[in-house]
């Protein structure tokens, strides 16, 4: 199996992840924003554990160089050199290490909140969750649909690029 | 955007985040949000959404993965 024959489904499914990321940080970053704000019933509900705080910003921040690295490729191609590939693994093997640390680390409390979730039945406002989260997957379906309307000029060159 | 100016970004942004988490918080709250407890009503739907939408990025990105 050659690393080229992958491309096309790895950009399809780099570009069906966007939204829902979207809404992942959008959340995210709402609450830690409220606690850093000082309302009330978020700084009730106390920070994550220390470990979490520190490695957050670099899955944030390396969420974002893999994605951001990850479409320049898509749209420039090599124009502005492999470094760009060699952006696009690094990224990818920091987020990859920050991930592991954040699903451990979420896993128990995060999964109690989705049983909580399915637990409590069809109220409005579990539609609306629901909804947000259906409709980031739809539109990352359109948006990857949207991208084969555009030719990338990426051509994978072996491990150099 | 040259990777110079990437890089940078990334640098920058990282330090920043990181500096922010330090910071010296007051402890207010009676648990940390990893543990199990009443949470406002307004704070336990963010951590719903939070958890189904993070529910969904691992599946996909699990299942997607696995040839």
């Amino acid at each position: 199996m050659r690393v080229q024959d992958w491309l096309p489904a790895h950009f399809l499914v780099g570009f069906l992840l966007i939204p829902p990321l979207a809404l992942k940080l959008a959340s995210t970053g709402y609450r830690a924003a409220r606690y850093y704000m000082g309302n009330p019933g978020y700084r009730l509900a106390g920070p994550p554990h220390m470990l979490l705080r520190l490695s957050a910003p670099i899955l944030v921040i390396s969420t974002g160089a893999v994605f951001a690295s990850g479409i320049e490729l898509w749209l420039f191609g090599l124009r502005f050199g492999n470094l760009w590939v060699a952006a696009h693994k690094l990224s990818f093997v920091v987020f990859s290490v920050a991930t592991g640390v954040h699903v451990l680390g979420h896993l128990h409390r995060s999964g109690e909140a989705a049983v909580e979730e399915v637990a409590g039945g069809r109220s409005p406002e579990a539609l609306t969750r629901r909804s947000l989260v259906i409709g980031s997957l739809v539109v990352g379906a359109v948006l990857a649909a949207a991208s084969l309307l555009y030719a990338t000029p990426f051509q994978f060159l072996g491990d150099g690029g | 955007m040259s990777f110079g100016s990437f890089f940078l970004v990334v640098l920058v942004a990282t330090a920043l985040g990181g500096a922010l988490q330090l910071a010296p918080l007051p402890r207010v709250g009676p648990r940390q949000h990893s543990e199990s407890g009443p949470l406002m009503p307004g704070v336990a739907a963010n951590e719903r959404l939070t958890a189904l939408t993070g529910g969904l990025l691992f599946v996909l990105i699990v299942r997607l993965m696995s040839p």
